[in-house]
Parts: structure tokens; sequence; C-alpha cells
């Protein structure tokens, strides 16, 4: 039997998919206004940073693809910002996940050492020596850490980071770090600059 | 200062900050001209890849159908008048079929062979349309 959940939280919500013609419309709209680009170009960056060999254009440029291939579908009532950081985030965690699981990925080290059992299989064997630890790749510290590394030394970004990373926004973040809003505002408005600098973020080998 | 640790939390803060911060702001110091032709570069080179790949799984498709073994006029001749009768009467008890309402011990050995490979060639088209 199966027992549905008591929580609603748990529930997943059901929403209904747009037509093929009505993405189609939904991304025309959005790639036709330069805001909205210059949006979703700071949330791909963001999503890519931490993810060996992935640019935020490639994440973007991937995305769409797969909202025109119907790999992807689109909520109706989600706003298309949501939907695509949704989109996007998922497709930068299974390039993550693939990328961690490959046997040449440069967070292993690859050695012909044998393990204890080597004896018993005369066959060369490699090894894979993991220098992150699973909780370092669910945690999603990597993609943080490349994210921090933008807005090091300047400590109102680091304390938006922070802030935003705690769950808070808006004049809730404001009155947190005891900013006024034209404050938060203006390093907001930094901050997101600041995140298009992001460099296709590379391990350190 | 200690390492933030919820990414997850920072990009539904910046997606949600992005959407709340007005259009003037996102653009002020940005080539809007410039950020609009990209976006019509993209829209386009995704489309055209979003194509390429539909052509190629609908390729893919077709030649996994081809590839597909189809009953062969030497496996319908390794079917005896016997075995077919059996299939064919099996095949009356069947929804999937229509046949005839002849008796099947009143058709001669040739008329069973021959209704035998009609029921595998339909069976045949039936699995190609199913799989498409």
């Amino acid at each position: 039997m199966i027992e549905k959940p008591n929580n609603p939280v748990e529930q997943e919500k059901v929403y209904e998919r747009l037509s093929a013609e009505d993405v189609d419309q939904e991304i025309r709209a959005l790639l036709g206004s330069a805001a909205n680009f210059a949006r979703l170009k700071s949330i791909a960056f963001t999503l890519a940073a931490g993810v060996t060999g992935l640019t935020g254009d490639d994440l973007l440029n991937e995305t769409v693809v797969r909202f025109y291939e119907g790999r992807r579908t689109w909520p109706r009532g989600v706003h298309p910002l949501v939907v695509f950081k949704s989109a996007m985030h998922s497709l930068a965690s299974d390039m993550r996940k693939r990328v961690a699981l490959s046997p040449v990925d440069e967070n292993f080290v690859l050695a012909t050492a044998g393990g204890e059992d080597a004896f018993a299989d005369a066959r060369p064997q490699v090894h894979g020596a993991a220098t992150l630890t699973p909780e370092d790749e669910l945690s999603g510290k990597q993609q943080l850490a490349a994210v921090y590394a933008v807005v090091v030394s300047d400590e109102d970004l680091e304390l938006l980071v922070l802030v935003w990373a705690d769950g808070q926004r808006g004049e809730e973040a404001a009155n947190e770090l005891d900013w006024d809003m034209k404050k938060y505002e203006a390093v907001r408005k930094r901050l997101t600059r600041r995140l298009d600098a992001l460099e296709p973020y590379r391990r350190q080998k | 200062m200690t390492m933030p640790s919820n990414f997850n939390n920072f990009v539904d803060a910046l997606t949600q900050e992005l959407i709340d911060m007005p259009d003037e702001q996102v653009l002020d110091g940005r080539d809007a001209a410039e950020l609009q032709a990209r976006a019509q570069m993209l829209l386009k080179s995704a489309r055209a890849e979003a194509g390429r790949r539909r052509l190629a799984a609908a390729k893919a498709s077709v030649s996994a159908l081809r590839n597909k073994p189809t009953i062969s006029n030497a496996q319908l001749a390794a079917v005896s008048a016997a075995e077919a009768r059996r299939i064919i009467a099996e095949a009356q008890n069947d929804s999937r079929y229509t046949l005839a309402a002849r008796k099947l011990g009143e058709m001669s050995d040739d008329e069973v062979l021959r209704l035998y490979s009609q029921m595998k060639r339909l069976e045949d088209v039936g699995d190609k349309g199913r799989g498409e």
C-alpha cells in the first residue's frame, strides 16, 4: 500500500505543462528582453560555477535546446526566470554528478597502485582517490566557494552572499544586516555585476 | 568569516532578487543592444540544434525499426500446416484477431498456411506501428 504524505510540504505540486507553441512564445518573450537575458546570464553563471568544464553560456544554451527538444517541460503559472533557474539547476547538477562519476574526472587521482585485493587479479587496476568528500558534492559548497571567490575582500558583498545562502532576502535580509533598503539595493546591484565576472570555475589540480 | 553553506538558498534568493530588480537597474552599465543581439543568436542556434537533435532521434528510431528482424518467408515455410492450424485455432480466441468464421478443418493446408502467413505479416505491421 502506498501511503500519502501527511505533510502538505512533502506533496509535490502538479503543474500543467505548456504546449510546444506556448514554450516557444515564452522563450521568445524572455529572450526578447535585454534585461531578462542579463538576468538569465547572472543565474546561469552562478549555477555553472564550480562545475568542471561548464560555462554559464553552455548551460543557458543547453537549457534552451532542451526546452525546444521537449526534453524539459515548462510548467504553467511559474515565472519564466524561475522555470529557467530550475531547469539550469537540474542540468548543472546532472553534469556535476557525471563529472564526479567519470573515471577521468579532474577530482580524482588515477593510479595503478593495487588495492587490498590486488593480488587476486593480475590485470592492471585503476583506483580513484577522491579529493572531495561526498558531503562536499551534495552540499554545493564547491559552487558557493566559486561565488565566494569573486566577492572575497569586499565585506558588504560577502555579507549579502551569506544572508542569501541562509535563506533570507529583501527587507528581511536588509534588517538582518542592519542596512537601509537603499544600501541593500546598491550592494545587490554590485553583487549581480560581480557574479557576471564568474569565470568557468576550474578546480585546483 | 565562515563560508556560507547553502547554495540552493543562494540561487533561489538571487533569482527572486533579479525578478524584483527594475530593468533599468539590471541594465545599468550594460550594453543592452549587445545583450539583445546575443540573445537572438542564442535563440537561433538553440532552435537549430534542437531541430538537429530531433531529426537525429527520428532517424535513429527509423533505423532501429528497419533493423528489427521481420518474419521471413523462410520462417513461414518452416511452420507445418498442423502447427499453423494450432496457432490459428488459438488466435480465434484472441480478441486481437477477427478471423472469418470458417472451420479450420474444412480448410486445405495451403489455405491454412496462407492465412497463417497473413496473420504473421499483420502482427509484424502492428508491432512496427506501435514502435513508432
